[in-house]
C-alpha cells in the first residue's frame, strides 16, 4: 500500500505518544515529524509536505485552526481536542470527524479509516476543511492579531502595531512603524476581516489604521490627504472620504 | 471551566414571567369583579321582575343601583380582608369582627341605596314601597352578601399566598443548586480533566506505574474538590496539599515546561485558610504561564505572616510573545473577579487582592488576609 506521510502536532508529549502507539498497527502511515507547537509544525509542513496531520486544537500562542489558516495548501486533518465546545460545534456544522480525548484504538482506527477514504478523493476532504476555516473566520469576527509567515519564523502582529496596509497586485504590504511585511493576500479579503471602525479603506489600494492617523488635511479639488504617525502621507479617494465622513460625528 | 448548566440536565425555569403575572393582575382582577357583579345584577333583576312584577327596565335599574353600590363596597371589603389575615387572630374574635363589619357594611349599603333613590325621586319613593316591611330582609341580605364575599376573598388571598410561597421556594431551590454547581464548575476544569485522562491513556502501556500514580492523584483531586464545598475554611496545609496534587498531575502533562517553586512560612501551615482559593490561583498561573507558552515557564508561590496578616503571592512568567497580553489580562481578570467576590464575602473588606504586571515577565497576584483563627 502507498505510504501516507503524516505529522503529529500536539503540545503535550503524552498526547503525541498515544497517537504514535495507536499508529503501531498502521504501518502504511509514516510519521515524519512530531511537533509541539504551530511554529514547529509550519516548518515541518514546509519540509515534508504531509498528506495527513494529527492536529490538537489547543496549543500555545497559535492554535490548530490558526495554524491551518496559515497554510497555502491544507492537507487532510484528523483533529483532536480535550474539551472545546466552540471547536466541536464547528466540526458538527461542517461534518468533520474529530477525536475527543481520551480515545481508544478502535475510535482512532475509525478516524484513520475515514481519513484514508478522504485521501482517495482528496478534494472533497480539503473542501470540508476550507469550509470549516471559513466558518470559523465568520464566527470569530474581526482579527485580533495578524500572523505573518516569514522564512523560518512567524511574526505575530498586534492590530495596534499596523499603520496602514497597501495593495500590491496579489500581495499586500503591511506597514508598521518599524517594518514592512509582504503577505500574499488580496486587500479586499483582508479588509473583510478587519474592524471597519478601526481600519478604513481610504483608497482602492490602501487601508489605514485610524489609531495611526495624525491628521487629515484638505488638498486640491476637494480631495484630502492623511498624515500618519510615521510621517507617511496617503491620498484619500472620494469614496474613502465618504467612509471617513460617516465615522465623523 | 464552563460546563453549561443545560448540559448537566439542569433547566432553568423562567420564574420572572410567572411572578409578573401574579403581581400585575390587579387590573384584570377588578375587571373580573365588575363582570361578575354585572352578571349578578342581571340575575337579580330577573328575580325582581318575576317576584314583584315591575317593568323590565325598572327591575334592571333598581337591581343595578343596589348592586353596583355593593360592588363599590366590596372593594373596601377586599381591603379589609387583606388587612385582617385569617389565622392570626383567635377564631371567635375573627368571627366577631367580621360580623360587626357585616352589619356596618349592610347599614352603609342600605343608607346608600335608599339615599340614591331618595335623591332620584324624592319622598314618593317611600310611598311606592313599604319600607318597614322590607328593610329587615334587606339588612339581613346585605350581611349575608358581605359574609359570602369575605369568604370568596379569603379563598383568593389564600390561593395567591400559596402560589407565591410555592414560587419562592422553587426559586430558592434553584438558587442553591446554581451556587453548588458554580462551585463545582470552579473546581474542575474540563480541559484539565480530559487532558489528564488522555495522558493516563498514553501511560497505560508504557509506564503503568506512572499511569497508576496519575489516576490516584486525579482521584484525590476530584475527591477534594467534591468535599470542599462543605467547608469554607481549611487548615492551610490541606489547601497546599490540594495544590501539590494538582501540580503533580500538571507536571506529568507538561514535563519540563512547568517549573514550580514554593516558599511558605512553616508556622502558617495550621492557619485557617479559605478553601479552594489557592488552587484556582495556581491553575490560572498554569493556564497563562505554561499552557499558553510553548517554551513553558515558571510559577512561584510565596506565603508569609506579616503582623496580623497573611500575605500570599502567586506569580507566573508570561510568554515572550507579548501580543497575547491584552487578551491574557482580561481572561485572568475574569477568573480573579470570582476569587475577589469570595474574599469579600468571607472577610468583608479586611482583605486585599492585587494584580501586578509591572515586573516583566512576571504576572503576579498577591493577597493579604487577616491572620486569625475564626472567619
Amino acid at each position: 500500500m502507498k505510504e501516507i506521510v503524516a505529522l503529529i502536532i500536539d503540545d503535550e508529549e503524552l498526547g503525541r505518544r498515544i497517537i504514535r502507539e495507536y499508529l503501531g498497527s498502521h504501518p502504511e502511515v509514516e510519521v515524519r515529524a512530531e511537533c509541539q507547537d504551530a511554529y514547529e509544525a509550519l516548518e515541518a509542513i514546509d519540509k515534508h509536505h504531509p498528506d495527513l496531520l494529527f492536529l490538537d486544537i489547543q496549543m500555545p500562542e497559535i492554535d490548530g485552526f490558526e495554524l491551518l489558516g496559515m497554510l497555502d495548501e491544507v492537507p487532510l486533518v484528523i483533529f483532536s481536542t480535550a474539551y472545546d465546545q466552540y471547536a466541536l460545534k464547528a466540526f458538527e456544522v461542517n461534518a468533520i470527524d474529530y477525536l475527543l480525548k481520551p480515545y481508544d484504538q478502535e475510535r482512532f482506527d475509525m478516524a484513520l479509516e475515514r481519513a484514508k477514504r478522504d485521501l482517495q478523493s482528496r478534494e472533497a476532504g480539503q473542501q470540508r476543511i476550507e469550509q470549516l476555516l471559513e466558518h470559523l473566520r465568520k464566527e470569530k469576527g474581526y482579527l485580533k492579531k495578524l500572523l505573518i509567515k516569514q522564512p523560518g519564523k512567524i511574526i505575530i502582529l498586534n492590530m495596534g502595531e499596523i499603520q496602514w496596509i497597501e495593495a500590491m497586485a496579489d500581495y499586500v504590504n503591511i506597514h508598521t512603524l518599524k517594518e514592512t511585511y509582504l503577505v500574499q493576500q488580496s486587500l479586499s479579503h483582508l479588509e473583510s476581516r478587519l474592524d471597519p471602525n478601526r481600519f478604513v479603506r481610504i483608497h482602492r489600494s490602501s487601508i489605514v489604521n485610524l489609531d495611526a492617523v495624525q491628521e487629515i488635511v484638505s488638498w486640491a479639488n476637494g480631495r484630502y490627504k492623511v498624515f500618519l504617525q510615521g510621517g507617511e502621507e496617503l491620498t484619500i479617494s472620494r469614496s474613502g472620504a465618504k467612509i471617513l465622513k460617516k465615522l465623523m460625528l | 471551566m464552563n460546563i453549561p448548566l443545560a448540559k448537566m440536565g439542569y433547566k432553568l425555569m423562567d420564574l420572572s414571567v410567572d411572578k409578573k403575572r401574579l403581581s400585575t393582575g390587579r387590573g384584570r382582577f377588578v375587571l373580573y369583579g365588575f363582570l361578575l357583579w354585572t352578571l349578578w345584577v342581571v340575575f337579580y333583576s330577573i328575580v325582581f321582575k318575576l317576584q314583584v312584577g315591575v317593568p323590565w327596565l325598572v327591575a334592571l335599574f333598581v337591581s343595578a343601583e343596589n348592586y353596583y353600590i355593593f360592588a363599590l363596597l366590596s372593594i373596601g371589603i377586599w381591603a379589609l380582608c387583606r388587612k385582617i389575615p385569617y389565622g392570626r387572630l383567635p377564631v371567635p374574635i375573627f368571627v366577631f369582627i367580621h360580623f360587626t363589619l357585616a352589619m356596618i357594611c349592610s347599614v352603609l349599603w342600605l343608607a346608600l341605596t335608599w339615599g340614591v333613590w331618595y335623591l332620584q325621586s324624592g319622598k314618593e319613593v317611600f310611598k311606592f314601597v313599604e319600607i318597614e316591611k322590607i328593610i329587615g330582609w334587606e339588612f339581613l341580605f346585605g350581611m349575608i352578601t358581605y359574609l359570602l364575599l369575605a369568604g370568596i376573598f379569603y379563598t383568593i388571598i389564600y390561593y395567591k399566598h400559596y402560589r407565591e410561597e410555592e414560587l419562592r421556594e422553587a426559586e430558592l431551590k434553584l438558587l442553591t443548586r446554581d451556587a453548588e454547581l458554580k462551585a463545582l464548575k470552579l473546581q474542575v476544569n474540563p480541559h484539565f480533566l480530559f487532558n489528564s485522562l488522555n495522558s493516563i491513556n498514553a501511560l497505560v502501556t508504557e509506564n503503568p506505574q506512572l499511569a497508576r500514580r496519575m489516576i490516584t492523584r486525579l482521584s484525590e483531586l476530584l475527591r477534594m474538590a467534591l468535599e470542599s464545598h462543605e467547608r469554607l475554611v481549611v487548615p492551610l496545609k490541606e489547601e497546599l496539599a490540594f495544590v501539590h496534587t494538582y501540580l503533580e498531575i500538571e507536571r506529568i502533562r507538561f514535563g519540563e515546561r512547568l517549573a514550580y517553586k514554593e516558599l511558605v512560612d512553616h508556622e502558617l501551615l495550621t492557619q485557617p485558610f479559605p478553601a479552594m482559593l489557592l488552587q484556582p490561583l495556581v491553575e490560572n498561573a498554569v493556564k497563562h504561564g505554561i499552557v499558553n507558552s510553548r517554551r513553558g515557564g515558571r510559577i512561584e508561590l510565596k506565603m508569609r505572616a506579616s503582623g496580623d496578616k497573611i500575605t500570599c503571592s502567586v506569580r507566573n512568567t508570561l510568554p515572550e510573545e507579548t501580543d497575547a497580553v491584552e487578551e491574557d489580562h482580561n481572561q485572568s481578570g475574569r477568573g480573579l473577579s470570582n476569587i475577589r467576590q469570595r474574599l469579600e464575602r468571607l472577610y468583608e473588606g479586611d482583605c486585599r487582592l492585587q494584580i501586578d504586571r509591572s515586573n516583566s515577565p512576571w504576572f503576579e497576584v498577591s493577597l493579604s488576609l487577616p491572620l486569625k483563627s475564626g472567619v
